[in-house]
């Protein structure tokens, strides 16, 4: 490698201004069970990481008594200093998480795809289903799968389509990746069977690749030039390009596997109950990492 | 934070010259002078509507302004958080000091900067309300207007109207003219214009620059600097003049900041009064001459003295003149009479008949893309439209393949090779200026073997030094210039092929236009355009032997040129190996490319990305996936050589195989399209070709126009859908217009005639003017001998096209 290479590497440094509202709230649902409990380690990591102050959200089945809550919610003695307790004011238990969400200030939700039992094949449990149907301005998926493991955050995946509608999902990967230390790499899927967006400031992967010595290299400063000038990042983030083609969600997933990604960041539309094997579940099923949805509207 | 501030308070300075008063009357006739120059018609403009911050950087590429010696491209004069104002001079490369950099066109100092306050309040569109916003390139005077009526949060409303151009009359000169009007308030209006150097998006170059303080002039900023890595120098004049209603000037004072210079004027302004801020810029480099900023400072004494009006009125008189060779009307179709234009406004941009030492790169003077590289973009798809419609600059452009000559014979000979090997990228050397390498968007570091291997641009440059030659008649040319080009690059493919134990001459190792398929043997595109080549070199030789012995002489005696060689070149050329299958027709695109796997394109629409970006680099290399026009390239360009089954089989086997992942490939497949007859995949191809840089989710104009796919649209409605060919005598039209299509005109340069064309559904008519008589032929073989100066008529029926008649006579005025 020449130092005339141009590098798809960037350190961000600019005076350009957050947009995005820090976390205070991290809300992590429980139901009693192990695979509830794996996004624990997620959850503690993230309230450190935004210094935000963590609320076990109690959604099993059976009654909860006040005084042996912690363990009704399988949290350890350790595991349950400093966690808030937010019994169930709701025989909905997803409407009690949703509430909560709404009441906490700028609240980040962290789950286990397990929480609640299954009672669809390739479903989650049927409390995960039944929040994110609630469509939750941010949120953590952890696959309970992976089983409970300590968690570090060193590096994350953003996906971007190119759109305005990533700008949400890229201020939350670089907050998070300012406060971790962590880089982002953003993926561009060039995906086969769609059209190129249309929304004017996109900035889809090129059609036209006339020379790829100078295409690929002009693409990526454009690209990250009007990431830049959305505002949505932050200073000393070390930031990667790179471009896949096939279809969105199998190539994030992969990339994440095979890079060993901690966290795969993405915006969301909120399509989920009606779609069993949308591109965002089969993030979160193979990724092998938990996966944040930054709700971007439909 | 100023430097070195050091006003030059010209606030109770009288004006000293007449020049100068004339400038200020100039000024007060700007909103006269705007007024005259506008073009309603919105089929001659382009109008961005409203400000969409992230397509900033493609709107400055379209809306860039040129002359062929310099280009500017169309930012916002107070800029945003994406603005990348730039400048550009032709040939002006700098050669950045890192090792395995190649050089680069210098973005050169901004000279557009202009900021405005109100009362204090900087006038933003990030702050207040945009009430409307307009950017409109006026394509037939060669202008970029803007108008922007903005609100501020004290609710004061302000107009701004702008015109910046690039003079085509006088290429040193640039004009920007502001006028400002507050609608609904009174104040104090101060301008800051700006001279600064480009920091950030575009290049992170800052050149090395130094303002010239012994200027006898206080109201003209000098400015010179050296391009660094080169001995370049380029000077700039910089003169401002505001004028408002009332009376004139305002204050002038001047700041110094590192890589910034500032001019300060302010007026007090009532509520609908004009104030006019105009400024002139000269541009000269060493390339033009020696001392470029006396030269410059001269110049922009006489364009003073001569006035602003004159020189804006010079200016669209040019660009009027130029578009009566060159506009393609169609009526009946609105969005490709527009693109049309919009191909036409940037390829004239883009030329200087009277620099044959520049060329025009991949992206023009509209933006810093491809380092300003000259790929043979230049040559096969540009070089035509000024063939037909502006002979000078075609010349211009292949004299600078003969100025880069001893450079190309560098490359041949350190590669191993004899004659002349042109380089796949060229910058102001003619050296090759191809990376050796770079990261692939999956982060792998890819090797860049193009520079080595896509060898076929020696070929395309000779085709269009024969073709410039054959097409317009210009004998000096060819014996100053082009014969050399022909017979060095015809040297070279005796060298660079052998022949084998087949008897056949075998070109291995090699990258055809589908650049997906790299390092191959005998590509049938390099094979058939070498072939060309060498029998054209030989051709060359023995005409230069006939006719321009002394040549011919003096050629052979320097380059050391042998009878024996010049018969080689025949012999080498009758047993060139092409891959072809006279069973099937086809010819087969390099050894091996029918076993590829076959890739079914269809199950991959729609997509959003180019076919290697989804295969990837490795993957496509093994499929039968064709990146652009390559037989199909050949065919048309080969056209009379071939059968019109061989023609029509190639076109139909490439086609459905083609990703079309380079711009250069819609414009290509819409001509070969529309010439078989196959209209529904002509039209579909002709409207991509057109929405290359206009769609506005392309992306990638950020970097400047695609220059050869405008030159390739201009080709697609000529060569193909009205099927112009060339004889050795005349024209030959080939008629296939869309069933939108009421009417196709466009004029024609042909060996020093003028032609119109002009195409309805059921008849063709020609007017001619010049000297000589030409041969007009239609599809059907209907032939006439034209005389100058009348026009002629064919009408179809039923039975098929009618002879050619004469209608009237015409004067040369008519066209």
């Amino acid at each position: 490698m020449t130092a005339a290479l141009p590098d798809w590497n960037i350190a961000i440094r600019s005076e350009e201004t957050h947009t995005t509202t820090s976390i205070k709230s991290v809300v992590l649902p429980l139901d009693g069970s192990e695979q509830s409990h794996i996004a624990l380690p997620v959850a503690q990591k993230l309230a450190q990481l935004y210094g935000a102050r963590l609320y076990a959200a109690y959604v099993g089945q059976s009654q909860i008594e006040l005084a042996n809550a912690a363990s009704q919610l399988g949290l350890s003695d350790e595991e349950g200093k400093g966690v808030i307790l937010e019994p169930s004011r709701s025989c909905d238990p997803a409407e009690h998480v949703l509430r909560l969400m709404q009441e906490l200030p700028h609240a980040l939700l962290v789950m286990s795809t397990a929480t609640g039992a299954q009672t669809q094949a390739n479903r989650f449990g049927a409390v995960t289903e039944s929040v994110f149907a609630g469509k939750p301005a941010r949120a953590v998926l952890v696959h309970a799968e992976g089983g409970e493991k300590a968690w570090n955050l060193r590096q994350i995946l953003l996906a971007h389509d190119g759109t305005p509608i990533s700008i949400p999902a890229v201020g939350s990967a670089v907050d998070l990746a300012e406060r971790a230390g962590a880089e982002v790499i953003a993926l561009h899927v060039a995906a086969r069977g769609e059209d190129r967006p249309d929304a004017r400031g996109s900035i889809a992967a090129p059609l036209y690749v006339d020379q790829p010595q100078h295409e690929w290299p002009a693409w990526a400063e454009e690209f990250m030039n009007r990431v830049v000038a959305s505002g949505a990042f932050a200073s000393g983030v070390h930031f990667k390009l790179r471009v896949a083609g096939g279809q969105a969600g199998s190539e994030l997933a992969h990339v994440a596997r095979q890079r060993s990604i901690d966290l795969v960041v993405l915006a969301w539309h909120g399509h989920w109950a009606e779609h069993g094997d949308c591109a965002t579940r089969v993030v979160v099923r193979n990724a092998g990492c938990p996966v944040m949805l930054v709700y971007s509207g439909s | 934070m100023n430097r070195s501030l050091s006003p030059i308070d010209v606030r109770d300075q009288s004006y000293s010259t007449e020049a100068e008063l004339q400038q200020v009357r100039d000024a007060a006739h700007a909103l006269t002078l705007q007024g005259e120059l506008r073009t309603l018609d919105p089929k001659w403009l382009l109008i961005d509507e409203g400000f969409t911050l992230a397509r900033e950087h493609e709107t400055e590429s379209l809306f860039a302004i040129g002359n062929g010696y310099i280009g500017n491209r169309g930012s916002l004069a107070e800029g945003s958080a994406l603005s990348a104002p730039a400048t550009f001079v032709a040939g002006v490369f700098e050669q950045p000091n890192t090792p395995g950099s190649v050089p680069e066109l210098m973005v050169l100092p901004d000279w557009t900067g202009v900021r405005i306050w109100v009362d204090h309040q900087p006038l933003s569109m990030q702050h207040g309300d945009v009430l409307e916003h307009r950017r409109i390139l006026d394509f037939r005077h060669g202008m970029l207007w803007r108008e922007w009526r903005h609100r501020d949060p004290e609710g004061r409303i302000t107009r701004i109207l702008a015109f910046r151009l690039a003079s085509l009359a006088d290429r040193h000169l640039l004009v920007h003219s502001v006028t400002l009007t507050p609608e609904n308030y009174s104040s104090v209006i101060h301008f800051e214009s700006s001279m600064e150097a480009s920091a950030g998006a575009v290049s992170l170059l800052a050149p090395e620059w130094k303002v010239r303080r012994d200027s006898a002039r206080p109201n003209v900023l000098p400015l010179a600097l050296r391009v660094p890595g080169r001995d370049t120098i380029v000077a700039f004049g910089l003169t401002s003049q505001m004028v408002h209603s009332h009376r004139s000037p305002g204050c002038r004072t001047m700041d110094i900041e590192p890589g910034r210079i500032m001019e300060h004027c302010e007026a007090d302004l009532q509520a609908g009064a004009h104030c006019h801020l105009n400024r002139i810029l000269s541009v000269f480099t060493s390339r033009d001459g020696s001392d470029p900023f006396d030269r410059s400072m001269e110049h922009l004494r006489q364009v003073v003295l001569k006035g602003t009006k004159s020189a804006v009125r010079a200016h669209t008189e040019a660009w009027e003149g130029r578009w009566q060779s060159a506009d393609i009307q169609v009526e009946g179709d609105d969005s490709l009479q527009r693109a049309l234009r919009f191909a036409g406004y940037h390829l004239i941009s883009a030329a200087n008949p009277d620099d044959s030492r520049v060329s025009i790169g991949a992206r023009t003077l509209s933006g810093p893309g491809y380092k300003g590289h000259i790929f043979w973009d230049t040559e096969t798809y540009i070089v035509p439209f000024f063939i037909f419609t502006h002979p000078p600059s075609a010349r211009a452009l292949l004299e600078y393949r003969y100025h880069t000559l001893e450079a190309a014979r560098r490359k041949a000979d350190s590669a191993g090779f004899r004659g002349a090997m042109y380089p796949w990228e060229s910058a102001d050397t003619g050296d090759e200026t191809t990376p050796k390498a770079i990261i692939a968007p999956n982060g792998e570091i890819i090797r860049v073997p193009n520079g080595e291997l896509e060898i076929h641009i020696t070929a395309d440059i000779a085709y269009a030094v024969w073709q410039y030659w054959q097409d317009t008649g210009d004998d000096d040319f060819f014996v100053s210039f082009g014969a050399e080009i022909m017979l060095e690059s015809a040297r070279f493919w005796a060298s660079r092929g052998a022949t084998e134990s087949d008897g056949f001459y075998h070109i291995r190792h090699v990258i055809g236009p589908d650049e997906y398929h790299e390092d191959v043997d005998d590509d049938a595109y390099t094979n058939l355009m070498a072939r060309g080549n060498l029998r054209q070199g030989a051709t060359t030789a023995e005409l230069l032997k006939e006719r321009w012995p002394d040549r011919w002489e003096e050629l052979r005696t320097r380059l050391l040129f042998h009878q024996d060689e010049v018969n080689t070149w025949r012999k080498l050329a009758h047993s060139m190996f092409i891959p072809f299958e006279s069973k099937s027709l086809l010819y087969e695109q390099f050894a091996g490319y029918f076993k590829k796997e076959p890739i079914d394109l269809k199950r991959y629409e729609p997509r959003s990305a180019a076919m290697d970006t989804i295969l990837g680099h490795d993957r496509i290399q093994k499929t039968d996936v064709v990146k652009q026009a390559d037989v199909v390239l050949a065919t048309f360009l080969l056209w009379n050589e071939l059968s019109p089954e061989v023609r029509a089989a190639n076109f139909r086997y490439y086609e459905p195989r083609t990703g079309h992942g380079s711009s250069l490939s819609p414009s290509i497949h819409a001509l070969m399209a529309a010439r078989i007859g196959e209209m529904r995949c002509a039209e579909k191809y002709l409207k991509q070709a057109a929405e290359i840089d206009l769609g506005n989710n392309m992306g990638n104009a950020a970097g400047g126009v695609h220059a050869a796919a405008l030159g390739g649209l201009w080709q697609a409605v000529v060569f193909g859908f009205a099927g112009l060919t060339t004889l050795a005598d005349g024209v030959s039209i080939a008629p296939q217009g869309l069933p939108a299509w009421k009417r196709l005109s466009f004029p024609l340069q042909w060996r020093g005639r003028t032609l119109r064309v002009h195409i309805e559904q059921d008849v063709v008519g020609v007017d001619t003017s010049g000297e000589e008589p030409l041969r007009l032929r239609l599809e059907s073989g209907s032939e006439i001998v034209a005389e100058p100066g009348h026009e002629y008529i064919a009408k179809k029926t039923e039975a098929g096209w009618e002879p050619w008649q004469m209608a009237r006579s015409s004067s040369k005025g008519a066209l």
